[in-house]
């Protein structure tokens, strides 16, 4: 069984052949958009709805092709809280050989997560996104937010590291320096991709299956084709009835949520402003007691060379700074991350009120 | 019959009486249509339900199959309903194998290595069966689900054909549970039993297959991009008003006698309008305008926090 080579039909090749005229081999052009197979997004909604109390977690398998990436595959990692990093690194290995055998691309290019109100604004995520960006430079993170998905909406956006925030991490020095001179904010650590859903012609079938009245229908089923066939207009189907989550109008709980999540935030984001204060405080302090030292240091050298005597050695800034000890400069990036989250939050709080209000105004309207 | 190889792959020979006597009970069952009881000791489960996931990877898998295969087969996994009555099939996974005119081979370390995987993933999930593309049975099925007969702990596989080459115009998902037929239980001597299946979707699934569909309906490049919060807002209202005018028409229609009334959907309609609470005007206003403002005042708060992190975020700056 396992001669069996990894060949595709003729039809398959021809396509394949011009994907890979296209292929940038060298990984040079930045990709600007991602296209996600249904059946990733499928296997996507099904991993994070069995884990929801932790956040679920996979990879993702595909292809670039162009500025495009093709996510044509995932597969769900198994939950890190159970099993030790090695096994899971063996978890990966088992898994992607036994994809390769059933000829699914074996090739990483990221891997999903999914989150409440899109945050992804923390460090193990960060670090887990770099990972993958310096071993695979397209590799993307899909994010897909379970806070989006009660309310009937599916939510699964591409983030990237962007280049100048890859720059800075690799080299670890998060100062307020270093993000001053790359321009660095909470703003500009991910870039968003605009994610595209693809379909197969075989699940074009498919869906126009499932759009066809079912063999086997329940009560509700017959009244409505009895009440169509008296219309004699489209057929009902699964896919037809409406969606009623979006027109949910018990309102508050997400949105008590939502503040919750912020105060949260918001409380984090203060732990590290007055850390950063207190930093900045004992910094000045300490430069202060430089300044003096050195001050000091030059009227004796000129009282000395007054009186004729040779003067101290020149002390180089690094040997004066090392004589006090400088406070250590809290890392700038948790800062970052922390504004990220607040920001982000509040975001979606605003873009949710926007359909609050009109459902708000709707049942008023209903009321009348 | 069935010999093991080495452990690794399970090899399966007949002979060629075999086949005629297969084909013609194949026939046979596909006729059959009541559930034939078993002597097995665990109920028959005469119902599957089946989640939207397996159809999308067993045609994805179907796409990816091997140069000069027309039928690929794979591992089913889901569950068995509290009391028995149904099995739910929530996951499957491809498993090679080879067929040829005498023989059939099943990669059985790559199944049993890829249900350790599953497993450590979603533990709930054991084998329930086998799905294979095509538009029949065929002599091999037998054997096959002799297996996996052996593989599930109910002792009764499911297996689930599913259509690729669309004849009659469709997938044709069929499900079949196996009853053991003959005096001697042979492996390859067995009756495929055509059990009823529903496809059960849950709501963050049809959020996904909402869009699916859109893709699905975009005869270009088949691709859909996601929509916003207010977009969805929109279609959904839209989609209630074709409803509530079409309930109009047909209420118009009764009244006017061109249509016989129907009872149920009368009390249904009934039903619909009792629901709507009634409230008093004057409370109501009041109701709504507190909301309002609380709605408003979060709102409001929110971006005074986004906008103070902005001044905070450029005041760093000047540092």
């Amino acid at each position: 069984m396992t001669t069996l080579a990894a060949t595709l039909s003729s039809q398959e090749n021809k396509s394949l052949a011009s994907i890979a005229a296209n292929l940038d081999v060298e990984m040079k052009n930045p990709i600007t958009s991602v296209q996600i197979e249904a059946l990733v997004v499928m296997k996507i909604i099904k991993h994070s709805r069995e884990s929801l109390s932790g956040t679920a977690t996979g990879q993702l398998l595909g292809m670039d092709v162009d500025d495009t990436l093709n996510i044509s595959s995932a597969y769900p990692a198994p939950p890190a809280s159970t099993e030790s990093p090695e096994e899971i690194a063996q978890y990966h290995t088992d898994m992607m050989q036994c994809l390769r055998e059933v000829n699914v691309d074996n090739n990483t290019v990221g891997c999903y997560q999914s989150a409440h109100f899109n945050t992804i604004m923390d460090a193990a995520t960060i670090d887990t996104m770099y990972n993958y960006q310096k071993n695979l430079k397209k590799a993307v993170m899909l994010v897909y937010d379970l806070s989006r998905a009660t309310r009937g909406q599916l939510s699964l956006r591409a983030y990237r590291l962007t280049p100048e925030f890859m720059e800075v991490y690799a080299k670890g020095k998060f100062t307020t320096q270093t993000f001053t001179l790359t321009g660095l904010s909470h703003k500009n650590l991910l870039e968003e991709l605009p994610v595209v859903i693809h379909n197969s012609s075989m699940l074009k079938v498919l869906m126009q299956e499932f759009s066809e009245p079912s063999p086997i229908v329940d009560p509700l089923g017959h009244l409505e084709s009895s009440l169509l066939s008296a219309q004699s207009t489209a057929a009902p189907s699964h896919l037809d009835s409406i969606n009623t989550q979006a027109l949910e109008l018990s309102l508050d709980p997400a949105m008590e949520k939502n503040l919750e999540s912020i105060l949260d935030g918001l409380e984090k984001y203060n732990t590290h402003r007055h850390q950063y204060q207190y930093w900045q405080r004992g910094y000045a302090r300490e430069q202060q007691k430089i300044q003096q030292y050195v001050h000091r240091r030059r009227m004796e050298n000129a009282q000395r060379v007054a009186a004729g005597q040779t003067p101290l050695a020149e002390e180089t800034e690094e040997q004066v700074e090392a004589k006090f000890n400088l406070p250590k400069e809290p890392s700038r990036l948790a800062h970052a991350l922390a504004t990220g989250k607040v920001d982000n939050y509040c975001k979606e709080l605003s873009q949710y009120s926007g359909p609050t209000l009109s459902k708000m105004f709707a049942v008023r309207e209903l009321q009348k | 019959m069935i010999t093991h190889q080495s452990d690794l792959i399970l090899s399966l020979d007949f002979t060629t009486s075999d086949t005629r006597l297969m084909g013609g009970q194949v026939s046979q069952s596909s006729a059959v249509v009541t559930v034939v009881p078993t002597a097995s000791t665990t109920p028959l489960s005469a119902k599957t339900v089946i989640r939207p996931l397996v159809f999308f990877t067993i045609l994805d898998h179907f796409l990816r199959r091997n140069e000069n295969q027309d039928r690929v087969i794979g591992t089913l996994l889901g569950r068995l309903s509290d009391d028995h009555s149904s099995i739910e099939i929530t996951n499957c996974f491809p498993v090679p194998h080879f067929e040829s005119d005498d023989r059939v081979e099943v990669d059985m370390e790559h199944h049993s290595t890829m249900i350790d995987l599953y497993q450590r993933v979603n533990p709930n999930e054991a084998v329930v069966g086998w799905y294979a593309t095509g538009s029949n049975l065929n002599s091999y099925s037998a054997l096959i689900q002799d297996y996996y007969n052996r593989e599930v702990s109910s002792g009764q596989s499911v297996h689930l054909v599913l259509d690729t080459e669309l004849n009659e115009n469709s997938l044709g998902v069929r499900t079949f549970i196996s009853s053991p037929v003959g005096s001697l239980t042979k492996p390859e001597n067995c009756m495929f039993v055509p059990v009823p299946f529903t496809v059960k979707y849950n709501e963050s699934e049809i959020t996904g297959l909402d869009v699916i569909n859109q893709a699905a309906q975009n005869e270009a490049d088949g691709t859909a991009g996601l929509v916003s919060d207010m977009d969805a807002l929109e279609a959904a209202l839209l989609k209630v008003k074709e409803m509530l005018q079409r309930v109009a028409q047909y209420v118009d229609q009764v009244v006017a006698g061109q249509v016989p009334g129907n009872n149920v959907v009368g009390r249904y309609i009934m039903d619909m309008l009792t629901a709507t609470p009634k409230l008093d005007s004057a409370a109501f206003e009041q109701m709504f305008h507190s909301h309002l403002q609380d709605v408003l005042m979060v709102v409001y708060l929110s971006d005074l926090t986004r906008t103070q992190l902005n001044i905070a975020e450029r005041l760093q700056r000047l540092v």
